[in-house]
C-alpha cells in the first residue's frame, strides 16, 4: 500500500546540538504509527519537521507523494496538534474553532455544522460562548484536539494529544483518531506513554538520543528483543547502547 | 540590603538582562540599539530646537516647558504601570518567589532597586542626550538635571509600587481610579501650556513644575520645600505600602505592561468575530481588529497618542507664532504616527507569537495571516493619523484635510506597520514589552518611515506646490504610498514561510 506519510534520511541540528540524525520512517494508510522515546529524544523535533515548522538539515519528507519543503499545498491533508498549544485566550472557544475552520479553507456553510458536531464530541458545546483563558487547562486540550480535526484531515500528526486530558477525553480522541484512520487516514502520534502506545498503535518507531533505535509494528518490536511489552523493549534496547 | 533581598535582585537582573550573557552577538545589538536610540534622540532635540525655536538655556520658560513635560511623561507612564500592577515580577517570579515565605517588603525593596536600575538603563542615556543637545551651548545644567531627574525616577517607581500595592490587597479599582486622577493631574501643565493660561498656583505646587526649574536651575524660594513636602509624601505611601502582608494576583508587568489582563475581555461583549461572514481576507482584517481591541493593545495605543497629542499642542502653542506650525505638525505626524503599528507589534510579538502554530501548519495560513494584519495595522494606524493630524490641525487654525497631508499620513502608516512587521517577523525571538529591543521596535519604524515619507515631506515643505500642486505630481503622489504597499506587502508575504520555520525554534 502507498505511503501517506514518509521520511527518509532525517537529519535536524540546533547550532551544536544533534537533535535528530538519520531518521526513517513510514506510515500507510489505515495505520497508527507512535513515535515514541523518552524526553529529549526529538520526537518533537521530526513533528515540527514535517508540519513545516522547522526546515530539515538533511533528508526528505513526503506527503501523500508531495515534497513538503516544495509546496506547501500538503498541508491542508494535515491536522497537527502541538504538544501543550498555546491558544489564542482572546476568543471563545466557538470563535477559535471558527478560525481554524477559515485558516484550514473549511466553507462557512460546512463549518458551521462541523464546529457544533466537535464541540459536542469533545463537551464544549456549553463552552462555546466561554473565552479560551478562562477554561483549565484540560478543557484547552480538548478545543485544541477538537481544532485538529476540523477540516477532516486526512493525516493526524498529534504530539502528546493526551496530556492533561482526563479518561473521558482520552477515549473521544482515540476513537476520533480510529476514524480518521477506517476512513482511510492515517495517524502518527508521537508520545512517551508507551503502555498507551502499545495498545493503541499499529506499528512504532522508538527514539533515543535522536536516533531510531527500532521501528516497525509492535508485535514484531517485541518479539526482536524478546520482550513482553513496549516499556520492556524499549528498556533492553536503551540498556544496549 | 539582606542576603534575600541581594539574591532577589540578582535573580530579577540576570532574568531581565540574561540574555547579554548568552552570545556576543546579543551584546553587539544591544550597543548598536543604543547608539540608534541614542542618535533618535539628539536628532529629536535638534528638530525641536529648529521648529519651536528653542536656544539653549537662554530660552528659559521653554525649556522649563520641555522639562517639564518629560517629567509629567515620566510620571504618567509609571503611574500607568502601577494601575497594570506595578510591581515588575516576571511568570517565574509570580510561581516561584512570591508563594515562598519572604517578607513582601524585602520583595517589593528588591523591586524598587531593579526598577531604578531599569528605568535608568532603559530610558537614562537617550534623556541625557535629548536634554544636552536641548541645553547646548549650556550643557552644564545636564549634572543639576541627571541629579533631580533620579529624584523624579524614585519618586515614580514609588507612586507605582503604591498602586500595585492597592491593587494586590483588593483594591484594583481604588489603583485604577487614583491612576487617573494622578495621570490627569500631571496633564495639567501640558493642558494649561496648550491652552495658554497660567495658573500660579498650579505653576507653584505642580511636582513636574518644580523638579522642571529645580533641575535647570532657575529653581524659586518655595521650591526646595516643596519638592521635600512632595518626597515626603510619596515616601510616607511607600512607608504604607511596605506593610504589606500578603503578595496574591500580581501580574507578571514586564511582558503585559501595554495589554489588559484577560478578565477584562468579557467586558466587550459587543465585539463579535462571526467565522460564517465575509472573505477570508475581511474576516481576518476583523479578526486582528477584534484580538488588539480584546487585549488592550487598541486601548494603550489611544492612550499613548492622546497625551502626544495634548503635548504637542501644547508644544506647538510655544512656538506657532514665529514659525511655519503646519509644518511643524506634518514633521510630528510623520514621527508619532509610527509608534502606534510598534506598540501593536510589541504586543502581537508577546500575546499571540506563540498561538501561531495553527495557522503555520495550514496551507497559506500564515500569508493569509499576515495579509489580514498588514490591512488591519495600516486601517489603525492611517486612522489615528488622520484623527491626530486633523485635531492638531483645527487646533492652529490649518486646513485639516490637505489632500498631500492626508497622503503623507496613509504613507506613514503604510511605511511604519510594514516595517514594524518586518522587524517582528525577522526577529528570532519576540521582545518583551518593556525592554531594551521594544525601543528598537520604535526607533527603526520611526527612522525607516521618515526615510520613505522624504518625497511627500520635500514637497509638503515647499509653500507653494504644497496648497496647488499640479495635477501631474499630485497622480505621482498618490501613486506612491500605493506602489509602497505593494512592494512592501510582497516583502511581507515572501518573509512568512522562512517566519514558520523560525516558530518552530521559539514555540
Amino acid at each position: 500500500m502507498e505511503s501517506l506519510l514518509r521520511v527518509r534520511g532525517l537529519w535536524k541540528s540546533y547550532g551544536e546540538t544533534l537533535a535528530v540524525a538519520d531518521l526513517s520512517l513510514s506510515i500507510r494508510a489505515g495505520e497508527i504509527h507512535g513515535l515514541l522515546g523518552p524526553n529529549g529524544a526529538g520526537k518533537t523535533t521530526v513533528v515540527k519537521c514535517i508540519v513545516g515548522l522547522l526546515r530539515p538539515d538533511r533528508g526528505e519528507i513526503l506527503v501523500n507523494g508531495v515534497e513538503t519543503t516544495t509546496s506547501e499545498s500538503y498541508k491542508s491533508l494535515i491536522g497537527y496538534l502541538p504538544e501543550d498549544p498555546a491558544l489564542p485566550e482572546y476568543l471563545t472557544v466557538e470563535e477559535f474553532l471558527g478560525y481554524i475552520a477559515r485558516i484550514r479553507s473549511v466553507k462557512p456553510q460546512e463549518a458551521k455544522p462541523r464546529i457544533s458536531e466537535l464541540m459536542e464530541t469533545f463537551n464544549l458545546t456549553r463552552l462555546k460562548h466561554e473565552f479560551i483563558g478562562s477554561l483549565s487547562k484540560g478543557l484547552r486540550q480538548r478545543v485544541a484536539v477538537a481544532s485538529a480535526f476540523i477540516h477532516k484531515p486526512k493525516i493526524l500528526i498529534l504530539d502528546e494529544p493526551f496530556l492533561g486530558l482526563d479518561p473521558e477525553g482520552q477515549l473521544k480522541v482515540k476513537s476520533m483518531v480510529k476514524q480518521v484512520v477506517e476512513d482511510g487516514g492515517a495517524a502518527l502520534i508521537s508520545t512517551h506513554m508507551l503502555d498507551m502506545a502499545e495498545r493503541f498503535c499499529d506499528t512504532v518507531t522508538i527514539m533515543y538520543r535522536g536516533r531510531k533505535i527500532i521501528g516497525g509494528d509492535v508485535r514484531s518490536v517485541k518479539q526482536l528483543v524478546d520482550a513482553n511489552s513496549l516499556e520492556e523493549a524499549f528498556i533492553k534496547l536503551v540498556n544496549r547502547r | 540590603m539582606s542576603y534575600v533581598m541581594k539574591s532577589i535582585l540578582a535573580l530579577k537582573l540576570k532574568q531581565y538582562y540574561g540574555t547579554l550573557r548568552a552570545s556576543s552577538s546579543a551584546r553587539v545589538s544591544t550597543i548598536i540599539t543604543y547608539l540608534l536610540i541614542m542618535f533618535s534622540a539628539a536628532g529629536a532635540a535638534t528638530l525641536m530646537r529648529s521648529l519651536y525655536g528653542i536656544a539653549g538655556i537662554g530660552d528659559l520658560p521653554r525649556i522649563i516647558t520641555t522639562v517639564t513635560f518629560i517629567f509629567s511623561a515620566l510620571f504618567i507612564f509609571e503611574t500607568y504601570l502601577g494601575m497594570k500592577g506595578g510591581i515588575t515580577a516576571l511568570k517565574s517570579e509570580v510561581d516561584f518567589i512570591l508563594p515562598s515565605p519572604i517578607k513582601p517588603s524585602t520583595y517589593l525593596i528588591a523591586d524598587l532597586i531593579f526598577q531604578l536600575i531599569f528605568l535608568n538603563v532603559m530610558l537614562t542615556p537617550a534623556i541625557s542626550i535629548f536634554i544636552a543637545t536641548l541645553l547646548y551651548p549650556d550643557e552644564q545644567y545636564l549634572f543639576t538635571f541627571l541629579i533631580v531627574y533620579e529624584i523624579s525616577i524614585l519618586m515614580a517607581t514609588i507612586i507605582a509600587h503604591g498602586l500595585g500595592v492597592l491593587g494586590v490587597r483588593g483594591y484594583r479599582r481604588v489603583a485604577k481610579v487614583s491612576g487617573w486622577i494622578l495621570i490627569a493631574f500631571m496633564l495639567i501643565p501640558i493642558i494649561l501650556n496648550m491652552l495658554n493660561i497660567r495658573v500660579k498656583p498650579i505653576a507653584t505646587l505642580h511636582p513636574s513644575e518644580i523638579l522642571a526649574r529645580l533641575a535647570v536651575g532657575a529653581q524659586e524660594a518655595l521650591d526646595l520645600p516643596l519638592l521635600t513636602i512632595w518626597l515626603a509624601a510619596v515616601l510616607g505611601l511607600y512607608l504604607q505600602a511596605l506593610r504589606i502582608k500578603v503578595f496574591s494576583d500580581v501580574n507578571p508587568l514586564l511582558t503585559t505592561g501595554f495589554m489588559e489582563p484577560s478578565s477584562r475581555w468579557t467586558k466587550l461583549p459587543y465585539l463579535k468575530l462571526d467565522f460564517s461572514k465575509s472573505s477570508l481576507h475581511l474576516y481576518l482584517i476583523k479578526f486582528h481588529l477584534v484580538r488588539i481591541c480584546r487585549d488592550g493593545s487598541l486601548g494603550a495605543s489611544a492612550l499613548f497618542l492622546a497625551i502626544f497629542i495634548i503635548a504637542n499642542m501644547s508644544l506647538s502653542k510655544v512656538a506657532w507664532s514665529s514659525l511655519r506650525p503646519e509644518l511643524a505638525l506634518t514633521i510630528l505626524t510623520a514621527l508619532y504616527i509610527p509608534l502606534i503599528p510598534a506598540l501593536l507589534t510589541i504586543n502581537w510579538n508577546v500575546v499571540e507569537r506563540v498561538n501561531l502554530w495553527s495557522s503555520a501548519s495550514s496551507s497559506n495560513g500564515l500569508r493569509n495571516y499576515l495579509d489580514g494584519m498588514l490591512s488591519s495595522y495600516i486601517i489603525v494606524s492611517a486612522s489615528f493619523a488622520m484623527v491626530f493630524y486633523g485635531l492638531m490641525n483645527m487646533m492652529i487654525g490649518e486646513n485639516p484635510f490637505m489632500i498631500l497631508d492626508l497622503l503623507l499620513a496613509l504613507t506613514t502608516s503604510i511605511a511604519s506597520t510594514t516595517i514594524s512587521m518586518l522587524m517582528a517577523l525577522r526577529s528570532g525571538k519576540p521582545a518583551t514589552a518593556l525592554s531594551h529591543l521594544a525601543l528598537l521596535y520604535a526607533a527603526i519604524p520611526m527612522a525607516g518611515s521618515i526615510i520613505l515619507d522624504l518625497p511627500l515631506l520635500i514637497i509638503r515643505g515647499l509653500e507653494t506646490l504644497a496648497t496647488s500642486p499640479p495635477p501631474w505630481l499630485l497622480a505621482s503622489l498618490t501613486a506612491y504610498p500605493l506602489s509602497l504597499l505593494l512592494i512592501l506587502r510582497r516583502r511581507i508575504l515572501s518573509a512568512s514561510e522562512s517566519f514558520a520555520y523560525a516558530l518552530g525554534n521559539s514555540i
